[in-house]
């Protein structure tokens, strides 16, 4: 009998929340609608969601997990693409086919460790700095532009010179450059959602910072960090590649794209497979989050829609 | 004159940047577990030998004393030393920075020149053909790897088809120009000489290339979507309701709109081609700042990082500047208050 | 200049059953559904009706600045001094537009480019009026051209001249100005000026007074209604304010839904209207008789153009529907008089 009620006090309550939220829900349906009208995106969404299947099992169908360490086989040094060796093997006789699918687990965490780093710091900052505006907004922005003068990629030199380099310093060095984005995108779209009509309804009748912050002000900027963060998860993996391939990412015998290509990089051209096939990889996920990205974009963004 | 009060109010803004990033970098640079100063002394040195090596660099003393000797001395001009080649960072960087800013010039203009032109015809040609086209050319060329791109070009065009130097700056062979901008392109037309300036083009133009890419992709889709709001606008009617042919309204009041909003973005473009340089002259062995900070930070020597770190934190900021002044310049409605 | 020595024949515009439709996200939008409308040579024609009416649309289509996409015209036919233009080439078009229509719109801040002069903005357009598109000067480069600097003072001096004309003082002060240092009435002024530097035959203004101050209405207005009379023009002037049609027009048309409903002439329609929804329209005006709170509005809200009533797009909120209303389409235009029709199944 309890849960009856409980069951129907539920659905009511969807109905009302429906009935409620009816613009909103519109609004979806018509971006789920140009979302699907865009090829671009849904090949961008198949290719993300295979490739997050891929990272997750991987490890379970690899044709040889144990290379995904520092094992070796001499005798099958540099064997080109066969049935046996999909990509073929690198130099000291493991299959580079298991070790890019395992890189593809390395660098989605990464990537979404760096961005959930940042965004935890971005946001609220942003949120604040947008919100109370006057001094705090000085002193937030301030610091986030003095972030912001720095290219990433220095800092991350820096900090890999300092900590020594690994993945867990590359994600740090990478996290510590991203937040400023954020803050600056949050600022100003809290500083204008701010101005709005019924935001300044709800201060009028005396709402509390906390609820118009989390009610009025930020489900209204959501979609544009989300926008935004499709696109920066495809940035980070590249920038964490990146340092890997310079050599101050991640470090031997973790499978990793950036690293792989780099020591692929030294038997060039004759063993040629062996930087391709992560390249290619890493291209594909770059790919689909750009392609989302973009298309997530369309879906949001009011002014490019007609 | 209100432009040259914004100009000094916008530098004296630089005094906290400065100070900030110097605070950023002395802390990142200090918190060292390694041991920078015994990987410099090398294996063999005696402990007396490591000790003098501290007191010389100063790492002995508390940090706030280090970075107050660190912040005077920068403001002498001094960033100190690397530890690896002796030299003074300074004139390292005086020495590295040419090459850079070269390539990075070089790529912009590539950009720019390639980048506006593909914008303009992606947004006319509006969801037909070329404007696909462009589109997946620019999402595809964010989504290379630059590393792994300039990698394949090399491959193709120096390894296999020999066409182009595999790296380096200018040939071994020939003695280079006098040096008077430290630009190559340009000191070798001063210098007269034709065959010095293909040389030195054909050095650059692959890592240009390579560089390019992305900015490239970004000029092209913000000019896009500009052009596209911009073309929604009543003025553009106006125009067509007074007979102004389509093509001078897109190329003469829509572009300058538009333009405006992108010239905008140039510094931060600027910015991002700056840090792509590390990986661009890692893999064509460019003998920029990017090679030398990253050739630093291998062997963990902090100082020249923290004197690039600072640098280009500087150059980034200057750039933003010129970048504001040029966009209100090109931007009647802006006034500098 | 040739066409309007010759005899006249035929009304300067003469629209029929035009039908355009919006592809929209959220269906086929059928904003005109078969206008009729006729403007004579020296007509002054106020186009009236509510916000969405298809007014705007109506007036866009003459010299066909409707975006198309998501605009598309799917029947009907617009003569313009006896040519087809729906079958003219982009390129005819444009002539058109240069050399015999004249446009102003409702928003002066948002019809000036904000990043060039008035003063360059005003030449283009008059050497487009002038039909020396070549002297554009596309690039600084053709500047330097003897000719095409000719051409340009010359179109300079036109600019002036129409720029005092409109009452704009100081005007070698101010010429150099951007738009963003001129006020609403000014720049409004300015954009009359740029309209009126050719010899149009046909003025369309759409609602030029709307979005300016109370104050600057009525000079603008007499500013319009000066101009008109000193070039002997024909108008069509677009708004939802009767009281500025009773200004300056002698016919009106009232539009509903897509659908031109009534025209005639003032006396006609002001004293006699016919149509149910011209009556609601005018009893909504505020009048002396109106004053004890008698004031009438129209039952109900305009129809949504994705799925409008079936029969007449009116039967809903009419007070004199009959079952025939919303079955039958609504009829063709029922002449009453030699100038008064009404297309309503009323006078069937």
């Amino acid at each position: 009998m309890a849960t009856q009620t409980a069951a129907v006090g539920g659905r009511a309550w969807l109905g009302r929340w429906r009935a409620e939220n009816e613009s909103e829900l519109d609004e979806w349906r018509r971006g789920v609608y140009r979302f699907r009208q865009s090829t671009l995106s849904i090949v961008g969404l198949a290719a993300i969601l295979f490739l997050i299947v891929v990272s997750i099992t991987g490890p379970y169908w690899v044709p040889y997990p144990e290379d995904g360490t520092g094992t070796v086989h001499p005798a099958e040094r540099f064997k080109a693409p066969d049935g046996g060796h999909l990509f073929g093997t690198d130099e000291v006789g493991r299959d580079v086919f298991t070790r890019v699918v395992l890189a593809t687990q390395t660098s989605f965490k990464a990537g979404i460790i760096i961005l959930v780093v940042a965004i935890s710091i971005g946001v609220p900052l942003g949120s604040i700095a947008g919100y109370f505006g006057g001094r705090v907004n000085e002193i937030i922005m301030r610091a986030t532009d003095i972030m912001l003068t720095v290219p990433g990629i220095f800092l991350a030199l820096s900090i890999t010179a300092a900590l020594g380099p690994s993945v867990l310093n590359a994600m740090l060095a990478l996290s510590i450059t991203w937040w400023p984005g954020y803050a600056r995108l949050v600022q100003a779209q809290v500083l204008s959602a701010r101005e709005n009509d019924y935001v300044q309804a709800a201060r009028s009748m005396g709402a509390s910072h906390r609820r118009i912050i989390f009610k009025h002000i930020l489900p209204n900027i959501i979609s544009s960090i989300i926008v935004k963060a499709s696109l920066d998860v495809g940035f980070a993996i590249l920038n964490l590649a990146a340092l890997g391939f310079i050599g101050v990412g991640a470090q031997p015998p973790l499978p990793e794209w950036g690293a792989m290509i780099a020591s692929g990089r030294r038997v060039l051209p004759q063993y040629w497979w062996y930087s391709t096939f992560p390249g290619l990889a890493m291209f594909l996920t770059v790919f689909g989050f750009n392609m989302l990205g973009d298309g997530l974009r369309d879906v949001f963004d009011p002014r490019s829609r007609r | 004159m209100q432009l040259r009060y914004y100009i000094v109010r916008r530098l004296l803004l630089f005094i906290p940047v400065l100070f900030g990033l110097s605070i950023i970098t002395f802390t990142v640079s200090h918190i060292v577990p390694g041991d920078p100063v015994g990987l410099a002394a090398g294996p063999g040195a005696t402990p007396q030998e490591i000790e003098q090596l501290q007191h010389d660099y100063g790492t002995d003393k508390p940090l706030p004393e280090q970075y107050l000797t660190y912040m005077s001395n920068l403001l002498h001009g001094d960033m100190g030393r690397s530890m690896t080649s002796r030299h003074k960072v300074l004139d390292d960087l005086a020495s590295f920075f040419p090459a850079t800013l070269e390539l990075v010039l070089v790529s912009m203009v590539l950009a720019i020149a390639v980048g506006i032109p593909l914008g303009m015809v992606s947004a006319v040609y509006r969801d037909r053909w070329p404007d696909q086209f462009s589109r997946i050319f620019a999402l595809s060329s964010i989504s290379f790897p630059r590393f792994w791109l300039a990698i394949v070009l090399q491959l193709i065009f120096a390894m296999t088809l020999g066409w182009m130097p595999v790296g380096g700056r200018f040939d071994v062979r020939q003695t280079l120009p006098r040096t008077v901008t430290g630009l190559l392109l340009v000191d070798s037309l001063l210098a007269g000489s034709l065959t010095d300036f293909l040389t030195a083009a054909k050095h650059i133009i692959m890592p240009a290339i390579c560089q390019s890419l992305t900015v490239i992709a970004f000029t092209t889709r913000l000019l896009r979507s500009d052009v596209l709001e911009t073309l929604q606008k009543d003025f553009v009617r106006m125009a067509r309701s007074s007979g102004i042919p389509e093509r001078v309204i897109l190329f003469k009041y829509v572009l300058k709109n538009s333009m405006i909003a992108t010239i905008s973005t140039l510094g931060f473009l600027f910015g991002f081609a700056l840090g792509g340089t590390v990986l661009i002259e890692s893999v064509f062995d460019w003998p920029g700042i990017g090679l030398y900070a990253l050739k630093s930070a291998v062997t963990l020597d902090f100082q020249p990082i923290m004197g690039i770190t600072l640098f280009v934190g500087l150059l980034f900021s200057i750039v933003n500047l010129a970048t504001d002044v040029v966009y209100g310049m090109v931007d009647p409605r802006i006034r500098y208050g | 200049m040739l066409s309007s020595l010759l005899p006249s024949e035929g009304p300067l515009v003469k629209i029929r059953d035009l039908r355009l439709n919006f592809n929209t996200f959220d269906g086929v939008s059928k904003v005109l559904a078969g206008v009729n409308l006729t403007v004579e040579k020296g007509d002054v024609l106020g186009l009236v009706g509510e916000t969405g009416c298809g007014k705007t649309m109506t007036a866009l289509s003459i010299p066909r600045l409707i975006p198309c996409p998501p605009g598309e015209i799917v029947g009907g036919e617009i003569l313009f001094e006896g040519e087809d233009v729906l079958a003219k080439s982009e390129d005819e078009m444009r002539e058109l537009r240069a050399s015999r229509i004249a446009m102003i719109f409702q928003d002066p801040t948002t019809n000036l480019n904000p990043v060039f002069t008035i003063e360059e903005q005003m030449i283009d357009a008059i050497l487009c009026r002038m039909g020396e598109q070549s002297a554009l000067g596309l690039t600084p480069f053709s500047r330097w051209q003897g000719s095409v600097r000719e051409k340009r003072t010359e179109a300079r001096h036109k600019a002036v001249e129409m720029l005092k004309r409109v009452g704009i003082s100081q005007v070698e002060d101010r010429i150099g100005s951007y738009p963003h240092e001129f006020s609403g009435g000014m720049r409004q002024r300015v954009l009359i000026a740029m309209a009126m530097a050719g010899q149009p035959h046909l003025l369309i203004a759409d609602e030029p007074t709307t979005a300016l101050d109370v104050s600057i209405q009525a000079q603008i207005l007499r500013l319009v209604k000066e101009l008109v009379d000193e070039f002997h023009l024909s108008v069509l002037l677009i708004t939802h304010n009767l009281g500025v049609v009773a200004k300056i027009c002698n016919k009106v048309a009232v539009m509903y839904a897509g659908r031109v409903v009534e025209t005639g002439t003032i006396r006609e329609i002001f004293k006699a209207p016919k149509h149910p929804y011209t009556v609601g329209l005018l009893n909504a005006i505020p009048t002396r008789a109106s004053r004890r709170g008698e004031l009438q509005g129209i039952p109900g809200s305009i129809p949504n153009l994705l799925s409008p009533p079936a029969g007449c797009r009116f039967h809903p909120r009419c007070a004199h529907a009959m079952p025939q209303c919303a079955a039958d389409p609504a009829p063709g235009m029922i002449p009453l008089t030699r100038t008064h029709q009404v297309v309503c199944h009323l006078f069937d």
